[in-house]
């Protein structure tokens, strides 16, 4: 049944007008082509000129089945129309239509993209009708295996790409993971292989800890970046109100780096914004850590917030080492900091800017940096009070 | 007393170093970038040098340029600390001249073995 169905359909593709271009101007040529071309039963439209301009201004405007060229006209002689018409559009096929009976010249004619090489006084209706008809056939079989190659290269490019990626990924972790493991594998060797105080065993012991912790948490954020850039992570919303949470997230940092002067510039009557109170606790935490970790000498840091039209825009600005222009934007970037001169001294797991951009973008909000070498930072984040969600 | 003189950026491998060489009989110095290590090596002039690889400033292959490219600098070997040992890099780090390579993770008794080995052999 379906088989038959097949059948149908390919007659009725073949039974449906195809449209030929005749490029012929030899006057009784032109008429004993069309004669033929109404003879038999396939039904074809001629449109017929005689120069090699005017076809190639109707190819360039019009879709057409099918060429049927003569090579020698009056505006160019040979195979050079071939390439031509290839030049216009490379997925109409040609049948050549020549006086010349010359083997030579029709395999130099296939090879310069001809379809077929027809002889004149040599063919008859049922023939032509034939070549015409296997000539589109063949030439579509063609484009769809170039677009098949073309889309094949394509893949092939991508899955390099990913394939880089994968492996850049995969080096700077293994940076990122050994760091923290020689100072937990040597203390660990050291305490177990040594003579020590009671006092330098829980010095070092609370060293491996720290660094058990870092590389905790760098799990913890290759985790949650991976959750956010896949799509699984969901935000529990409910009001939170923006002041309580960066004056609870600036006294945890008050006593964590006391050398800072932390100054708050609060806007008043701040309404409750519908959010995740802990991911938005992360981007305060991680952006008042990244201003810390960035001044190194100590310096006013200040956390400011404020209404703006239906957004919360928060500031905070450090006067640390600051960040050189090229690099404001791949700051944003998973692992960008390692890359950067400017910034590799400083610990971390690299990932904190890469997650607050993609917290403040699940909120529907933005976030950005502004910058000068030597002067200190500004990082921007603003939050829609509203629900607004966006895709991260 | 062989002088050594280690770069490396991580505060607590510093002080694991530092731990580690404690008991051996070297004047170890530590510097917390490429720039700061060559400001040091300039002023101190050790038999050998241990940097890491990935530093802010200069990082350990640049230093290794900045050392060959000084004629009273150039004959100290350096061992680059490093975790990162693709086959590219650790070629590019022999054309550099490059003495020797400590990977990390390391244990104190490899730190120890690879400075007596380097120290050893230039004093």
């Amino acid at each position: 049944m379906a088989r038959r169905m097949e059948l149908r359909e390919s007659e009725g593709r073949l039974r449906t007008v195809t449209t030929v271009l005749l490029v012929e101007d030899n006057p009784e040529d032109a008429r004993l082509a069309r004669e033929m071309l109404a003879g038999g039963t396939t039904p074809f439209q001629v449109v017929h000129v005689a120069h090699l301009s005017d076809a190639l201004d109707y190819v360039a405007d019009h879709e057409i089945a099918v060429i049927l060229l003569d090579l020698s006209l009056p505006d160019t002689h040979g195979l050079a129309a071939l390439a031509r018409f290839h030049a216009v559009d490379p997925r109409v096929p040609i049948v050549v239509m020549s006086a010349n009976d010359d083997e030579a010249l029709a395999v130099a004619a296939v090879r310069e993209g001809a379809q077929d090489y027809l002889v004149k006084g040599r063919v008859e209706s049922d023939l032509l009708a034939r070549a015409l008809r296997y000539a589109i056939e063949r030439k579509r079989a063609e484009t769809q295996l170039a677009e098949a190659l073309t889309l094949q290269r394509d893949a092939n490019a991508q899955l390099g790409r990913l394939n880089k990626i994968k492996s850049d990924f995969v080096s700077i972790v293994g940076h990122e993971f050994r760091t923290p493991l020689t100072s937990i594998q040597g203390f660990s060797e050291i305490i177990r292989d040594e003579d020590l105080t009671r006092e330098e065993v829980t010095e070092y012991a609370a060293d491996i800890n720290a660094e058990a912790q870092r590389l905790s948490r760098l799990i913890d954020d290759m985790l949650d970046l991976d959750r956010m850039e896949s799509g699984r992570l969901t935000l529990h919303r409910e009001p939170v109100d923006l002041n309580t949470l960066i004056t609870e997230v600036a006294g945890d940092m008050r006593s964590s780096a006391p050398q800072h002067v932390l100054r708050l510039d609060l806007g008043d009557a701040l309404p409750p914004l519908s959010g995740d109170r802990d991911k938005l606790r992360q981007v305060l935490t991680n952006l008042l850590s990244n201003a810390v970790k960035y001044s190194p000498e100590g310096g006013e840091i200040t956390l400011s917030s404020r209404v703006e039209g239906a957004c919360v825009h928060v500031r905070v600005q450090d006067h640390g080492v600051g960040i050189p222009p090229e690099a404001l934007e791949a700051i944003f970037e998973r692992y960008a900091r390692i890359d950067s001169d400017a910034t590799r001294s400083i610990q971390g797991t690299g990932l904190g800017l890469p997650i607050v951009r993609r917290i403040v973008a699940l909120h529907g909000g933005a976030v950005w940096a502004e910058s000068a070498p030597g002067q200190g930072s500004v990082f921007h984040a603003t939050i829609p009070l509203a629900g607004a969600s966006a895709v991260a | 007393l062989a002088t050594i003189v280690f770069c490396e950026d991580d505060p607590t491998i510093q002080k694991l170093i530092r731990v580690t060489l404690r008991t051996t009989p070297y004047d170890v110095h530590v510097a917390a970038d490429g720039i700061a290590g060559l400001a040091l090596i300039e002023r101190v002039r050790p038999e050998v040098v241990f940097a890491d690889v990935a530093m802010p400033g200069l990082d350990g292959l640049q230093l290794v340029s900045a050392l060959k490219a000084g004629p009273h600098l150039a004959h100290i070997p350096v061992v680059m600390l490093t975790a990162l040992v693709q086959r590219e890099q650790r070629e590019e780090a022999d054309r550099q001249g490059v003495a020797g390579y400590l990977t990390k993770p390391f244990s104190p008794a490899e730190l120890r073995a690879s400075v007596d080995a380097f120290a050893g052999m230039v004093a």
